[in-house]
C-alpha cells in the first residue's frame, strides 16, 4: 500500500472516532416521553364535568365538604322571611372560607432523593412518611415478603434506613393540618394502604371508576397521574389535571 | 491524487454510520460483571460455553406463568415492552419505567449494586425464582447487542 493511502485512512479514522462513540445523548431525546405540558395541552375540562366537578366542588356544592364543619339548620323565621337570600350570602361566604382553608391546609413532606425513593419509588409512587400513621409503616415494612402480592424484601441496612425515615415522619409525628385531618379519620385501624383511609376515600369519591381504568392513571395508588405536584408533596386542588 | 482523500471522506461518513447504532460498547464495570458470571456458569454447568445474545433475546421474551394460587403471565417484556429501549409503565402501578438499555438511558448497567439488586428482585418477580448465571449473562449480552 502507498504511504499517501495509508495517511489518508490514518486520517479518516482519526476523524470518524468521536462519531464512532455511542450517541447517548441524541438517542435520549428521540425516546424522550411527550412532557406533561404537551400531554394535557390538549383541553382537560371538558369530559363527563369530572374536571369540573372536582374543582368545583367547594364551590357549588359547599355541603359535601361540609362534613368536618357543624351545618347550620335553618332557622324558624328564616324558612319564611327573606330565607334564601341570606342562604345565598351564606353560600358564598362559605365558598371563600372553603377555598381559603383549602389553601392552609397545606401539603405533606416532600420525598427527597434517598434510600426510600430509590427503593421503594423505582416500583410505585413514593408515598410520603406522613400519608400514614407509625403504627401502619411498621406493619408495612414488616412483611415486605408479601407487599400487595409481591416480595419486596430489602436487605438490611437499606431496610432500617427506610424504617426509621418512614416512622419518624409518619403522618401521627406531623403538624400539618390536612394530615391531622387525615390521621384523625382514622379511628383504631391499621391500614397499610393510603387508599383505605377514610380522609382519602371521601376526597376521591366523585371520581369514578372509569376515570381510574384510563390507561394514563391506571391505578389510584399512581398520584401522581393526576396530582402533577404530587411528587413535592402538594394534593391541592390547584394541581390536579386528569388525563385522558 | 485526490482519489485517496475522496476515500478519506467516505471512510469518514460511512463507517461510523455501520457501528454507531450496531451495539452498545460494554463499561469495564459490565465485563467484569459478566466475567463473574462466566465463572459462576461454567460451575454451574460444566457444558457452558460463553453467552449468547440470542438465547438472551428469547430468555427477554419468555412468559413465565404463575402458580393456581396466583396465576399471571409474565416476562421481562411485561415491564420492560418489546424494545429495551423504550420508555414503560409498571404493569401492576402504573409506575413509569425508563429504558432498560443503556444506550438510551445511561445510568442503567453503572453500578453493581444495581444490577444485582434488581435482578435479585426482577427475578423473583418474574420466575418466581433466582436466575442462573448463564441466563443473567446472556441477558446483559442480549441487551448489549442492541
Amino acid at each position: 500500500m502507498k504511504k499517501r493511502t495509508l495517511f489518508a485512512l490514518c486520517f479518516a479514522f482519526a476523524l470518524s472516532a468521536p462519531f464512532a462513540q455511542p450517541q447517548l445523548a441524541t438517542a435520549e431525546e428521540g425516546h424522550k416521553d411527550p412532557s406533561i405540558a404537551d400531554r394535557f395541552s390538549s383541553d382537560p375540562m371538558p369530559e363527563e364535568h369530572e374536571e369540573a366537578s372536582l374543582k368545583d366542588r367547594f364551590s357549588t356544592k359547599p355541603m359535601e365538604n361540609n362534613a368536618l364543619k357543624p351545618k347550620k339548620e335553618p332557622g324558624f323565621f328564616d324558612r319564611f322571611f327573606g330565607g334564601s337570600h341570606e342562604d345565598e350570602d351564606m353560600r358564598e361566604r362559605q365558598e371563600r372560607e372553603e377555598e381559603e382553608a383549602e389553601q392552609r391546609l397545606g401539603g405533606m413532606l416532600p420525598v427527597q432523593k434517598g434510600v426510600y425513593s430509590e427503593e421503594c419509588g423505582s416500583c410505585h409512587f413514593a408515598f410520603q412518611a406522613d400519608l400514614l400513621p407509625e403504627r401502619s409503616w411498621k406493619k408495612l415494612l414488616g412483611d415486605l415478603q408479601h407487599h400487595f402480592g409481591e416480595d419486596a424484601t430489602l436487605e438490611g441496612a437499606h431496610l432500617e434506613e427506610v424504617t426509621t425515615y418512614l416512622t419518624t415522619n409518619a403522618g401521627d409525628h406531623s403538624k400539618s393540618p390536612r394530615v391531622s385531618r387525615m390521621m384523625s379519620s382514622i379511628n383504631k385501624e391499621t391500614p397499610i394502604k393510603v387508599t383505605d383511609i377514610p380522609y382519602f376515600k371521601k376526597e376521591h369519591s366523585r371520581v369514578k371508576a372509569s376515570t381510574i381504568k384510563r390507561e394514563a392513571i391506571h391505578s389510584l395508588s399512581n398520584c401522581s397521574a393526576c396530582h402533577t405536584t404530587a411528587a413535592e408533596g402538594e394534593f391541592g386542588e390547584d394541581g390536579i389535571r386528569i388525563p385522558r | 491524487m485526490y482519489r485517496h482523500w475522496l476515500l478519506a471522506l467516505l471512510l469518514t461518513f460511512f463507517i461510523p454510520a455501520s457501528f454507531t447504532f450496531a451495539f452498545t460498547p460494554k463499561s469495564p464495570l459490565v465485563e467484569k460483571f459478566q466475567q463473574k458470571l462466566n465463572k459462576q456458569a461454567k460451575k454451574e454447568d460444566p457444558n457452558f460455553s460463553g453467552f449468547s445474545a440470542e438465547r438472551g433475546k428469547k430468555f427477554y421474551q419468555t412468559e413465565y406463568s404463575g402458580n393456581k394460587k396466583k396465576p399471571f403471565v409474565r416476562s421481562c417484556a411485561t415491564c420492560h415492552t418489546d424494545d429495551p429501549m423504550n420508555r414503560s409503565k409498571h404493569v401492576v402501578t402504573g409506575k413509569k419505567i425508563d429504558p432498560l438499555s443503556p444506550k438510551v438511558n445511561r445510568k442503567r448497567f453503572s453500578k453493581e449494586k444495581k444490577i444485582k439488586k434488581w435482578f435479585r428482585r426482577n427475578c423473583k418477580w418474574t420466575l418466581k425464582r433466582q436466575c442462573t448465571a448463564q441466563e443473567k449473562g446472556d441477558f446483559i449480552e442480549y441487551i448489549f447487542s442492541l
